[in-house]
C-alpha cells in the first residue's frame, strides 16, 4: 500500500509537469517549487549525512577522543579555511573568502593542467594524426585497397575516413581562425566545407538531442503503465 | 505582404501547439502501452562494452585469488534516471551474472540514493551479498580528489560506507581498494563527469573507462571513442537497449528463459543469515517479480515508441517545410 501511495504522488507530479505544455497553471507551479525546494533540502541533507558527519565531525571526536591532537588540529584547520568561504554574507569581510577560493583553484588548477593537457589535447591532436592501430590516417595504401576492391564499404570506412577526417579538423579549425580577413584564399577557401563538417555535427547532437528529449517521455510513459498501472490494478482487484 | 488566412498552408502553419504535443502523447503512450518491440541491431561501441565485461571476468576465472572489480559511478539523478537506469541495471546484471565484484558511488549528492537503491535492487535478483560481492561507498565528493583517492587506498578517503560500516570490515575492500584491482570504470551520467573520468581515471592511470551517456551528451564522446580513450559507450537509450539485449542473452543461458521462476526459487537454499535486511530483504512478492520482470526490458520497450516519435517529428517537418514553401510561392 506504501508503495502505490509514493507511485501514485510520482503520478500526480507527472501530469503536474506535462499540463504546462497546454499553459501554466497552478498544478506546474505546485510541482515546479515543490521540486525546487526537495532538491535544495535534500542536497543538504546528503552533503550533511555524507560529508560533514563521515569527513570532518566524527574524525575529529575521535581524534580528540584518541589524544591525536595533530590531527584534530589538522581538521579543525580544513573547517576553518572552509568556514571563510560564509564571509561571503557579509559586506566588510566578503574580501576573506577569497582565500580559501584562492586553495581550491590552485590546487585543481595546479593538479589538472597536465591530465587535461595529455587528455583533451595531445590525445585528440594525436587521434587526428595516427588511428588507434598506429597507421597514418592518410594511408594511401588503404586508398589502394579501394581501387583494388570497389566496395562502398571500402570506399567510406578504409579509404576516405581517414582523409576526411583530418580535412574536416583542418577546415574547421581554419573557421574559427579570427585572425585573417575572410578575403584571405585559405580562409575562403574552408569557409563552405567547414560550414558542412559543422552542420553534420549539429545535426547528430540534434537527433541525439530529440532521442533524449523523447526517451524522458518514454520513461515517464513506462513507469506509468508498467509500474503504477499493474500495482494499482492489482490492489482494486483484490 | 498580405496572408490568405483560408490557405492550406497557412491552416498547416498555424497547427496549435497543443494539438502538437495531444498527438505527440499518443505517438509515444499507445507503443508503451500495447507493449510493442521493435528489433534493435546491436553496435560496436556497445559490443566493445560487452566483450570487455566478458574479458574481465575471464580473467576472474584464470586468476580467482586475485579477482578484479568493476567500479560503477552513478554520477546521475532523477531528471536522466530515465536513460541511464536501465544502462546501470544491465551493467549490474551483467557483474552479478558473472560474478565480477562491483564497487559504486555517485558523483552527485541527488544521485547518491538513487544509487544504492539501484544496487541493491539488481543485487538481490541475483543474491548478491552486501561487503563481499558489492559495495557502494557514497558521495565521491570533492570529484576529482575521490578519483585520485582510487590510485591510492579508497578506504583513506571513504572512512565509512553510505550506510556507515567501516570500510575497513567490508572483506570486499580488504582485497579491492584502488585501481590495482578494478578492471573496468564505468561512468553513467549526463553531466561532463565522464569527461573527467577520462582525464584523470585513463589519462593518469591507464584504467578503462566506459561510458554510458544521455543522448543529449553522447555525440560528444564519440573523438574519445575514436582515440580509444574511452572504451565503449552507451548512447541514449538505444545504447542502453543494445545492452539490455545482450545481457538478456546471457542471462537466459546461464538461469534459463523463465525468469519469474528463478526469482521465486532464488533464494530457497540459500543461507539466509548471510543477508543484511538493512539492504534488502531475501524473497520476492509478485508485485516485486512482475517489476523485475518489467525492469529486464525498459529500454528496448522505449525504442517502438522512440521510432514512431521520431517518424511524427519527420512528418511534421516535411509538412513544415512544404507548407512554407508554398507560402514563399504564392507570396511571389
Amino acid at each position: 500500500m506504501g508503495t502505490l501511495i509514493w507511485m501514485t504522488i510520482a503520478l500526480f507530479l507527472t501530469l503536474a509537469v506535462f499540463s504546462f505544455l497546454f499553459r501554466d497553471n497552478v498544478l506546474y507551479k505546485f510541482a515546479e517549487h515543490l521540486f525546487v525546494g526537495v532538491s535544495v533540502g535534500y542536497t543538504v541533507y546528503v552533503s550533511y549525512t555524507n560529508l560533514f558527519l563521515p569527513r570532518v565531525w566524527n574524525p575529529l571526536r575521535r581524534a580528540i577522543g584518541d589524544g591525536n591532537i595533530l590531527l584534530a588540529l589538522w581538521l579543525a584547520l580544513g573547517v576553518l579555511v572552509g568556514i571563510l568561504y560564509f564571509s561571503r554574507f557579509t559586506q566588510n569581510w566578503n574580501w576573506v573568502s577569497r582565500y580559501p577560493i584562492s586553495i581550491t583553484v590552485g590546487y585543481l588548477t595546479g593538479y589538472s593542467i597536465i591530465p587535461s593537457l595529455k587528455a583533451r589535447i595531445l590525445s585528440q591532436f594525436y587521434g587526428t594524426v595516427v588511428d588507434p592501430a598506429g597507421d597514418s590516417l592518410l594511408n594511401a595504401e588503404k586508398i589502394g585497397v579501394f581501387f583494388k576492391e570497389p566496395t562502398l564499404h571500402n570506399f567510406f570506412f578504409e579509404a576516405m575516413a581517414g582523409p576526411l577526417l583530418v580535412f574536416g579538423v583542418f577546415v574547421v579549425i581554419v573557421y574559427f581562425f579570427f585572425s585573417f580577413k575572410n578575403t584571405n584564399p585559405v580562409v575562403r577557401f574552408s569557409r563552405n566545407p567547414a560550414l558542412v563538417y559543422l552542420m553534420v555535427a549539429f545535426g547528430a547532437s540534434f537527433g541525439y538531442t530529440f532521442m533524449g528529449r523523447i526517451s524522458l517521455f518514454i520513461g515517464r510513459m513506462n513507469f506509468i503503465f508498467h509500474e503504477w498501472w499493474p500495482i494499482f490494478k492489482n490492489m482494486i482487484s483484490g | 505582404m498580405r496572408k490568405n488566412k483560408n490557405a492550406w498552408y497557412e491552416k498547416l502553419l498555424a497547427i496549435p501547439k497543443p494539438v502538437i504535443y495531444v498527438i505527440m502523447f499518443f505517438v509515444v503512450a499507445l507503443p508503451v502501452l500495447f507493449k510493442m518491440q521493435i528489433s534493435t541491431y546491436v553496435t560496436t561501441e556497445v559490443q566493445l562494452i560487452y566483450d570487455h565485461m566478458e574479458e574481465l571476468y575471464r580473467y576472474n576465472l584464470e586468476n580467482p585469488d586475485e579477482k578484479k572489480a568493476v567500479f560503477i559511478a552513478f554520477d546521475y539523478d532523477p531528471s536522466t534516471m530515465a536513460e541511464l537506469d536501465p544502462m546501470a541495471f544491465a551493467t549490474l546484471r551483467h557483474a552479478f551474472l558473472r560474478d565480477i565484484p562491483v564497487l559504486g558511488w555517485s558523483g552527485l549528492p541527488t544521485g547518491v540514493d538513487l544509487g544504492e537503491q539501484n544496487m541493491h535492487l539488481i543485487a538481490k535478483e541475483y543474491g548478491a551479498v552486501y561487503g563481499e560481492d558489492y559495495v557502494f561507498l557514497g558521495y565521491g565528493y570533492p570529484f576529482v580528489q575521490a578519483i585520485i583517492a582510487l590510485a591510492t587506498d579508497v578506504k583513506t578517503f571513504f572512512a565509512s560506507d553510505k550506510a556507515g560500516n567501516n570500510t575497513r570490515d567490508l572483506p570486499l575492500l580488504g582485497e579491492i581498494y584502488n585501481f590495482n584491482r578494478i578492471g573496468l570504470v564505468f561512468t553513467m551520467s549526463g553531466t561532463s563527469y565522464p569527461e573527467s573520468w577520462v582525464t584523470y581515471a585513463n589519462g593518469l592511470y591507464g584504467k578503462k573507462v566506459i561510458t554510458g551517456s544521455t543522448a543529449v551528451s553522447a555525440a560528444k564522446y564519440y573523438p574519445f571513442l575514436q582515440t580509444e580513450q574511452m572504451s565503449g559507450l552507451m548512447g541514449g537509450l538505444k545504447g542502453a537497449a543494445e545492452y539490455e539485449q545482450l545481457v538478456e542473452n546471457l542471462e537466459k543461458e546461464i538461469h534459463g528463459k523463465d525468469v519469474k521462476t528463478y526469482l521465486e526459487n532464488l533464494y530457497r537454499d540459500k543461507d539466509l543469515s548471510r543477508y543484511d535486511s538493512s539492504n534488502y530483504k531475501t524473497g520476492f512478492t509478485p508485485d516485486e517479480i512482475q517489476l523485475s520482470v518489467a525492469r529486464r526490458s525498459t529500454a528496448r520497450q522505449g525504442m517502438a515508441p522512440q521510432a514512431t516519435a521520431h517518424f511524427y517529428v519527420i512528418l511534421l517537418i516535411i509538412i513544415g517545410n512544404i507548407a512554407y514553401f508554398a507560402r514563399m510561392r504564392n507570396s511571389k
